[in-house]
């Protein structure tokens, strides 16, 4: 797991391209969102290294700058395949993970039922609600909305990561562990990026791309060898 | 040169093919069977078909490495397979599953975790034991780039509960356990071995080893049959282990003296 000390390093592979496609990608964020530029760096820090491990082209499983998995990257328009998969640009990557970090935002504000038996507890605190978010996007929202709910069973405050990380086990979670720890690395690292990133905090604030940069219907067409999402 | 090249060519295709053919008919097997993903907590039994399985909250994908091997020492070939978890998050786990062959067909019976979006090398086994040449994480590494490289064995040790026992017979009334436990004697040994070596040796068989013998060590009671190997080599002889406080049998077997 990386530490804070490697936010340095990690700032010096922010090239002012990385940083320009990280800023965009924040204005996907809700102005009542507690997510940042900095939230994303820190994301991107933890799962590529900020670049550096990408992993195969085209797989089912996670891969690329935000380490999305295919049905999840698809779930937000990108094109996954062998020769062309858009988890490997930048741009594109970056979009899509913001844009699955403010839906988990939305899923932990409000009761949102994932399944016939499964909701989420609303949390309140924004920066409890980060907590929830990051482990969410390691271990499934599901996982952590069932762990949840052991902990209102038990008593516990299921709006606490404190409390519910307890249950992660009862939960179903693959490995509880590893969600704490990348709950405090992605927490840990945040902090760094806040106090030493030069990205800037307020892009979320421009919303350049508005209500027609997130259609949900449209097609595929391919435009210089490379494949686009035609807004229908 | 030429003459060699002439002759291994065909060799080589025939040895490609035969692999390819291999991964296809495992691939029909084991991506096509039950899985038990789960803890102590809980178990979801997971039916894969054409190497997947979807439901809400778990995603199980057959991996297409496997190696065969004898892993409970029962003379049988069991397999070891890998599959992939994932249970909504970006968190692939690796996981190594032990196949058992009951005879008839495998049966998943006993789960190891590999690592999550651990790059796989290599897969062989020596011994009755899976040996995996892997990249894992270590400290330092992001998600995606697990960088230390590791050469682990992995031992079948017996049924995974999968929690599937526990919630069995959670709410069991009248659970008694006897001070000495499951097994408290000699004779109740023989019992169990009797109907346990019978459905898996028969009954002719068994009958010639009569009367077996039983004798208890570190809380396990070894029971034998009882041949005569004087004039006789190999000479097999039935055995088979039971732990004295749960019952639990550890080994069948028509072992070589």
């Amino acid at each position: 797991m990386p530490t804070q000390t490697s936010v340095d390093t990690w700032l010096k592979r922010e090239t002012p391209r990385v940083r320009k496609a990280l800023e965009n990608a924040s204005s996907y964020f809700d102005i009542k969102d507690p997510l940042t530029v900095n939230t994303l760096e820190a994301i991107y820090a933890q799962e590529s290294g900020f670049g550096i491990r990408l992993g195969i082209k085209g797989i089912k499983n996670a891969a690329g700058h935000f380490q999305l998995s295919k049905d999840t990257a698809e779930r937000y328009h990108l094109h996954v395949s062998g020769e062309d998969d858009q988890r490997f640009g930048i741009d594109y990557a970056s979009i899509a993970a913001a844009r699955y970090l403010h839906d988990l935002n939305r899923m932990f504000s409000k009761k949102t039922l994932l399944s016939a038996k499964i909701a989420t507890i609303p949390v309140d605190d924004d920066g409890e609600r980060r907590n929830f978010i990051f482990a969410a996007y390691n271990g499934g929202e599901g996982t952590i909305a069932k762990a949840q709910y052991f902990a209102q069973q038990a008593n516990g405050n299921p709006a606490k990561w404190d409390n519910v990380q307890a249950f992660l086990e009862k939960a179903e979670a693959d490995n509880p562990d590893q969600v704490r720890k990348y709950v405090k690395g992605v927490s840990s690292n945040e902090i760094g990026f806040v106090e030493k990133s030069p990205a800037d905090k307020t892009a979320k604030f421009t919303n350049i791309h508005g209500s027609k940069g997130r259609c949900s219907k449209g097609e595929w067409i391919v435009k210089d060898g490379l494949h686009v999402f035609i807004c229908g | 040169m030429r003459l060699i090249l002439i002759l291994c060519v065909p060799v080589m295709v025939v040895f490609l093919c035969g692999c390819a053919s291999d991964r296809r008919q495992a691939a029909k097997i084991f991506g096509n069977m039950t899985y038990y993903v789960g803890n102590e907590h809980f178990a979801e039994p997971a039916k894969l078909v054409n190497c997947e399985y979807f439901s809400p909250f778990l995603k199980l994908y057959y991996d297409n490495k496997f190696v065969y091997g004898d892993f409970n020492h029962d003379g049988l070939k069991d397999a070891a397979v890998i599959t992939i978890e994932n249970t909504g998050g970006n968190a692939d786990w690796y996981m190594l599953n032990f196949l058992i062959n009951d005879g008839k067909q495998f049966v998943h019976r006993a789960t190891r975790e590999l690592d999550d979006r651990a790059i796989i090398n290599a897969i062989w086994q020596k011994n009755g034991k899976v040996f995996i040449d892997m990249y894992v994480h270590q400290e330092g590494d992001c998600m995606g780039g697990p960088s230390k490289r590791v050469r682990n064995v992995y031992e079948y040790t017996g049924l995974d509960s999968f929690g599937l026992g526990k919630d069995l017979w959670k709410d069991a009334p009248h659970f008694h356990k006897p001070k000495e436990g499951f097994v408290p004697d000699e004779a109740t040994a023989i019992q169990i071995a009797e109907a346990v070596l019978t459905a898996a040796y028969g009954k002719e068989r068994v009958n010639k080893e009569k009367p077996l013998e039983a004798h208890l060590g570190n809380d396990i009671w070894t029971v034998l049959g009882v041949v005569d190997c004087a004039n006789k080599h190999p000479c097999d002889q039935l055995s088979m282990g039971i732990r004295q406080d749960s019952g639990e049998i550890l080994s069948v077997s028509s072992k070589d003296q």
